[in-house]
């Protein structure tokens, strides 16, 4: 790996906290910092500057909030069908007693919600190895949590924010203790983590800038969700375990359990890993062998459309959407765990061939950069049972651990 | 291997073109994809210009209400973000004016937030005091670098992306990113961005 002088980390420390770095020069930096104190005190601050600045706009009414406010503007005006009906539309009329009863439900819940948002809760735990760092005035109390070193544990909470480096690795463990379950979500950099600042244990969301996932999620109720949201994607979990892989490319989303459905601008289907098949609905995809389990490529600056070869028999399938084809110079196969770059070949994946990989079908390239919104609904798994309890989980330490800062110091 | 869905060969469509020709092909329904895709970038820009929350909401709106109407006159539909860009910076430009004609001052709501989804009082009044000393800074930069400030940190787009939508170069972005970062920290508190 290169060395980078202070003088070149310093000139390029925005691009790496950007991430708009290659790969090569975020490892050299990455690197650079770990050894030197003085560099690694500036990215501590300017990451902090960042993070402050994206909180700073964590009340943006846009959003799925504001296309239900807009659609039903657009209605009421009769530019566009007919506004949604409110969901309240649908219920029955209650009886004036029942209206009574429910009031006096709703006033303790209501003074039950105050006196919870007041002594804010931690989610769960996080834990960080290599120079990943919790920045900002995150928690949900405004309290703002800052380590440096290299590897913490630690409490997060709704809009806890990390920042991860490259090569450094940032774990969360979410506690669902009404079923007495436990998700876990690990993220290796370079990426930044934000908490979405309304998360709940049981209604998870978190964003992730870049890097990959690798997320374990306990069977929850189906009125309860874990999302993860990605600048090309989301992926909405009910209980499975899948990774997402986060690239200038695209985001992949490799499922190793539950089956997924997806929904993406350029049409939607049923991902199964059980059957090793790829299901559309609508619209059309690339699909090819994979290393370890489905894959579907949600490129970032491309069309998610392309031609559907379904799997074979073998033990994989893969669906990539067009420009990338089967394998573009620089494509790498995502999987749990791990990562196989196949730099301008046409497959190297166990369990593919030439032939499957040439069978895919290459689509127009070139359109204007877009972002797919893809909403991934991945079902319940029958087999999958999450872990019970933290025990099970392999959770590796650094040994500065112990002067880590603990729940109490966050809050 | 079976092939399935569309052809081999078969020049796709963009989405967004395909979004727009079902709306012109008379399925208004169409239109909900546009507003998902582009509200956030939308309300980017329109906040980086009038510099509060519930304005940026209605100058957004107006502008989807607006590329609904116009739509047929869009040449080329692969261009709409584009296009959805240009007419909210024209309709929040449009707004500033209204105002100023009203006798408002040009920043009334003092670049400010919505506080009115509070959980606490204590819990809102810190996050706001803070956040606001920050958007009051990013309010005082001039326009191009307060839209840069504003779509790299509101809505975590790249380099690229912004350059796009500024119709500029990668390297101005950087610069003027650089340069709005650095007027930043010299504006807020040390330790306090």
């Amino acid at each position: 790996m290169k060395e980078v002088p202070c003088s070149q980390v310093e000139q390029e420390l925005w691009q790496y906290i950007d991430r708009e770095l290659s790969a090569g020069d975020l490892a050299a930096i990455s690197a650079h910092l770990r050894d030197c104190g003085r560099c690694r005190a500036l990215y501590h601050e300017w990451s902090m500057e960042a993070s402050q600045y994206r909180q700073a706009f964590l009340d943006s009414p846009f959003g799925e909030r504001f296309v239900r406010k807009c659609m039903t503007r657009l209605g009421a005006e009769g530019v566009v069908g007919s506004p949604r009906k409110e969901e309240h539309a649908h219920l029955p009329r209650f009886p004036r007693i029942a209206a009574l009863a429910a009031l006096l439900l709703i006033v303790p819940a209501i003074t039950a919600v105050v006196v919870l948002t007041v002594q804010p809760r931690p989610l769960g735990r996080f834990e960080t190895k290599g120079l990943a760092v919790t920045v900002g005035s995150v928690d949900s109390a405004g309290k703002r949590s800052f380590a440096q070193g290299e590897s913490w544990r630690g409490a997060f909470f709704a809009g806890s924010a990390f920042d991860v480096p490259a090569e450094s690795k940032l774990q969360l463990r979410l506690d669902v203790p009404a079923i007495g379950k436990l998700s876990t979500l690990d993220v290796s950099g370079p990426a930044t983590v934000v908490i979405d600042h309304e998360a709940r244990r049981t209604d998870f969301r978190a964003w992730v800038s870049s890097g990959s996932v690798d997320a374990k999620v306990a069977k929850l109720d189906p009125r309860q969700s874990f999302v993860i949201d990605t600048p090309d994607a989301s992926a909405r979990v009910v209980g499975t375990a899948f990774g997402l892989q986060i690239r200038d490319d695209g985001t992949v989303l490799t499922v190793t359990e539950g089956s997924v459905r997806f929904e993406a601008a350029g049409g939607r289907g049923t991902v199964d890993p059980r059957d090793m098949s790829v299901r559309p609905e609508s619209g059309a995809w690339i699909v090819r062998k994979g290393q370890a389990g489905p894959e579907l490529l949600i490129e970032a600056t491309g069309n998610a459309d392309g031609g559907l070869n379904a799997g074979d028999g073998g033990k994989s399938a893969a669906v990539a959407a067009p420009g990338s084809a089967v394998a573009a110079p620089g494509f790498a196969v995502a999987a749990p765990g791990s990562a196989v770059a196949a730099p301008g070949s046409a497959v190297a994946a166990p369990g593919s061939t030439a032939e499957n990989a040439q069978g895919a079908q290459a689509t127009e390239p070139g359109t204007p950069p877009v972002h797919p919104d893809l909403d991934t609904s991945v079902q319940p798994s029958t087999e999958q049972e999450p872990p019970s309890s933290r025990e099970d989980l392999d959770t590796p330490r650094g040994k500065e651990n112990e002067e880590a800062p603990s729940d109490e110091e966050e809050g | 291997m079976k092939a399935l869905g569309s052809p081999a060969g078969r020049q796709m469509l963009s989405e967004d073109r395909e979004y727009v020709e079902r709306i012109l092909a008379g399925e208004p329904e169409a239109f909900e994809a546009l507003v998902r895709k582009y509200n956030r970038v939308g309300g980017a820009i329109a906040f980086a210009i009038v510099g509060d929350f519930h304005l940026a909401e209605d100058v957004v709106q107006d502008a989807f209400i607006r590329a609904f109407r116009s739509l047929a006159a869009l040449r080329d539909p692969d261009r709409f973000k584009f296009w959805f860009s240009e007419l909210v910076r024209s309709r929040a430009l449009d707004v500033l004016r209204q105002r100023r004609a009203h006798g408002t001052e040009e920043l009334p709501e003092e670049f400010s937030l919505d506080t009115s989804k509070t959980s606490s009082v204590e819990e809102e009044q810190m996050r706001k005091e803070l956040r606001q000393r920050i958007l009051r800074a990013i309010g005082e930069l001039p326009e191009e670098d307060r839209l840069v400030v504003v779509l790299k940190h509101m809505e975590g787009l790249s380099y690229k992306e912004i350059a796009d939508i500024m119709n500029t170069s990668v390297g101005a972005v950087e610069s003027r990113l650089f340069r709005a970062r650095h007027a930043l920290r010299k504006k807020l508190p040390t330790g306090q961005p």
